[in-house]
């Protein structure tokens, strides 16, 4: 105990230079833990943007120079699927729901407001397998009733019951549908869907096949592709795993650019805690002497030095970790505030646990740097020639 | 010129500690350089893929939601706009030139065996060529043929001459067209431009096929917001029916949008270069505690106040001015890096920025501006350390041992 009292007593006789030191520390584990949770508030947000439907399998007509990204706005083409196709599709898929759908547009109007909006006229008995519901009822065969998305729903404060106008009709909202995100089938949220006896005769935009057992996607992708695709190339099947691929690895690649970027700051604050401990094992060569020849071990004035940079890192860590709890709260609120102005719905900030994961690591990290930039010194220390440190000065 | 030989000698003589003070330094400027030429080159990035069509107003039928920002998924909507439409929009910016855009899209069949879906887009033979600049071959107004997107173009082998077959109906190249990624008009670079008299006689007239899209050339672009305005009164005037958009909205967003990020990044490599800054000031700091004597015999033999500011204000500008340049010199590569791997995440999986090379003279600017802020914010922490020094009171500082 009397090392640490020393150590303490150490860095108190030069307040100033201790204080410094702590403010790198300080800043460094802020930088590090806030960035961290800025990098998964971000996730959150992109994550809330798109809906991972992991056993869909994507069907659409074969785009020419298709580059495979299906938030590519050509995949938006008015192409089409014929009934033939989509019953080779059936056949090829075996036992699994293919859904056949259109997606079109119509004029809206509800209350005062008007406005086209996206349509997707689906089989009736289909909907419930593609779609949650929030309110109501899904839309039945021949009736005059719709679904909207959820966050149609929201914008013209409709309910079920509410009245509306779509296309040159009068209809009633009889069902809500509940808050998806972007799949890379549909996009409800901000549409209406309906069944496709609306649209009868008309050819399907795309088909989804929803594989019951996941592991099957192979199998059935290269079914489809063995099926429809025998003469020549007349679809283009993805799912949706190889998809988001693309999309987790821009988001891991950010959450890993911004924790790096906090590393650095937290690596300049480390070698500046080196800096002050080598200045003040150099100024205490003589002090150092004098504890040796009174019977200190080696490893005691190592672990005396240890202990000074182990308490600048332990209370800059601690200082930085309450601080980025706030920083990193702020950081993702205006993320999210920037995101906000691009549709995506109301971001969630990143949970508590997640959050003191970031500020754990970070402080973690602040102690190791701390510690590890005190070694050298601290051997430095610890080897030095008592009769030589003593005649210092 | 003594006192700069004096701050040299007194680096010199830590040199350990003077080494550490300057990597603190070089790593704070390399993280703002680094970081402010990656931002540029994802704005370039952006630059590249946008094409900037300055005069252009572009009209489409009012969508219930959204419409905030350019490429707003809410508003990929199929909707078209009808000839009534069209004839009041073009009476609304008269005299500017109005041009309807048809888009639909068909099989087409490219060759040896090669076919899919494309983008049909359908213009008056006489807006084609004030739209869109044809890069191989020429356009004949009177000459029945299909001009073809660059990339689809480069993809399928197609070159003036060669036969496409769209939709079942056989067609002849006339021409390739240039290159000119995204705008907020028509994307070509994947379609196929034929006349409108071919699109609707090969589509018909049925629903769905109307008009996508109407742009409006305005001659004189201080007339933009005029010629907006009259299309505004003349179709929304009862209840909205079409969304007016300029291109230099657009474009204004996409810059503001990069310039933040860009911002951003140099913020969060300005964090680095704080840290090092505490670091100097607290070796500066630790450097006149030490020399209190030292300075104390400097004053008594005549030496004056502003000379020892001078001393350790050269010394904190020596350590700022080596790590800069040093700093400087690292970030011009691992900007170049940096840049290189943030084009690759951006653009994984997909077609665009192929081949886009990185890096402009902007990027010297980043690197140079890395360098003065580290090298005014050494200056700055030796500041106080400094006047601390001057003011010592003489005897005092001699009297200390």
């Amino acid at each position: 105990m009397i090392l640490i009292d020393l150590a303490v007593r150490n860095l108190r006789r030069h307040a100033v230079r201790s204080v410094l030191a702590l403010v790198g520390i300080v800043i460094g584990v802020i930088a590090l833990a806030s960035l961290g949770i800025l990098g998964a508030s971000l996730s959150l947000l992109i994550g809330g943007l798109v809906s991972d439907v992991s056993d869909t399998i994507l069907v659409t007509p074969h785009v020419a120079a298709s580059s495979g990204d299906p938030f590519d706005p050509r995949t938006a083409l008015a192409s089409s699927l014929s009934d033939k196709d989509v019953a080779l599709i059936e056949k090829a898929a075996g036992q699994n729901r293919v859904i056949p759908m259109i997606r079109t547009s119509k004029r809206f109007r509800a209350d005062d407001a008007s406005g086209y909006v996206t349509v997707y006229a689906l089989r009736a008995d289909d909907i419930p397998s593609l779609l949650a519901k929030e309110a109501g009822r899904y839309p039945a065969p021949a009736s005059p009733g719709v679904m909207v998305g959820s966050l149609l729903a929201d914008e013209f404060d409709l309910h079920v019951g509410s009245r509306i106008e779509f296309g040159n009709e009068s209809v009633r909202v009889t069902g809500i549908a509940a808050e998806r995100g972007m799949g890379i089938d549909i996009y409800p949220d901000y549409a209406v869907i309906v069944t496709e006896d609306r649209y009868a005769g008309q050819n399907y935009g795309m088909v989804v096949v929803k594989v019951r057992d996941s592991a099957d996607i192979g199998e059935v992708k290269a079914a489809i592709d063995g099926q429809v695709n025998r003469r020549k190339e007349k679809v283009d099947v993805l799912d949706s795993r190889e998809v988001l691929q693309i999309y987790y690895e821009t988001r891991d690649a950010i959450s890993f650019f911004l924790l790096g970027i906090g590393a650095v700051s937290l690596a300049v604050a480390s070698v500046s805690i080196l800096n002050v401990m080598i200045i003040s094992v150099a100024e205490r060569r003589r002090e150092i002497g004098l504890m040796r020849s009174i019977g200190a071990q080696r490893h005691e004035v190592l672990v005396m030095f240890l202990y000074e940079s182990l308490a600048l890192g332990v209370a800059g860590s601690i200082t930085g970790g309450v601080a980025s709890a706030l920083v990193g709260y702020y950081a993702a609120a205006a993320a999210s505030e920037f995101f906000g102005g691009f549709g995506a719905p109301g971001g969630p900030a990143a949970p508590g646990a997640v959050v003191a994961g970031y500020i754990i690591v970070g402080m973690a990290f602040g102690i190791v740097a701390s510690v590890l930039a005190g070694l050298y010194p601290a051997w430095k220390a610890a080897t030095l020639n008592p009769i030589e440190a003593l005649r210092y000065e | 010129m003594i006192f700069l030989s004096f701050a040299v000698r007194n680096l010199r003589r830590h040199w350990f500690r003077s080494l550490l003070s300057v990597i603190g330094i070089v790593i704070g400027v390399a993280a703002i350089a680094s970081l402010g030429i990656m931002g540029n080159s994802i704005n370039l990035l952006a630059a590249n893929l946008i094409s900037n069509v300055g005069d252009t107003i572009v009209v489409t039928p009012h969508t219930a939601v959204g419409g905030t920002f350019a490429g707003d998924p809410r508003t990929a909507v199929d909707a078209t706009l009808s000839s009534r439409q069209v004839d009041e929009i073009r009476r609304a910016a008269s005299p500017n030139r109005v041009i309807p855009v048809l888009q639909g899209a068909d099989e087409v069949e490219f060759g040896r065996g090669e076919s899919g879906y494309a983008q049909i887009i359908g213009l008056d033979p006489e807006d084609i060529p004030i739209l869109l600049d044809v890069a191989a071959g020429e356009y004949r107004e009177n000459q029945p043929g299909a001009l073809v997107g660059t990339n689809l173009a480069r993809e399928y082998d197609l070159a003036p001459g060669s036969r496409i077959t769209i939709g079942g109906t056989d067609l002849r190249v006339a021409g390739v067209l240039a290159e000119r990624g995204f705008a907020v008009d028509i994307n070509p670079d994947y379609a196929i431009v034929v006349t409108e008299d071919w699109y609707t006689g090969h589509f018909g007239t049925r629903s769905g096929n109307g008009y996508a899209i109407a742009i409006i050339r305005v001659g004189d672009i201080g007339e933009i917001d005029a010629v907006k305005e009259a299309v505004e009164t003349q179709l929304n005037r009862r209840e909205d029916v079409v969304d007016i958009i300029d291109s230099r909205d657009v474009l204004g967003q996409y810059q503001e949008i990069y310039a933040q990020i860009t911002v951003f990044l140099i913020e969060i490599g300005g964090i680095s270069l704080l840290v090092a800054v505490v670091n100097i000031l607290n070796v500066m700091y630790i450097a006149v505690t030490e020399r209190v004597s030292e300075i104390g015999i400097m004053r008594s033999i005549g030496v004056l106040r502003r000379d020892i500011l001078k001393i350790f204000l050269y010394e904190a500008a020596i350590l700022g001015a080596t790590g800069s340049a040093v700093g400087g010199a690292i970030s011009a590569v691992a900007g170049y890096a940096a840049s290189v791997a943030a084009v690759e995440v951006f653009t994984a999986g997909t077609t665009f920025g192929e081949g886009f090379a990185v890096f402009n003279p902007a990027a010297v600017g980043f690197i140079v501006f890395g360098m003065v802020f580290g090298i005014g914010t050494s200056i700055l922490a030796g500041l106080y350390p400094a006047w601390k020094a001057a003011h010592l009171l003489p005897v005092e500082a001699m009297r200390h041992a």
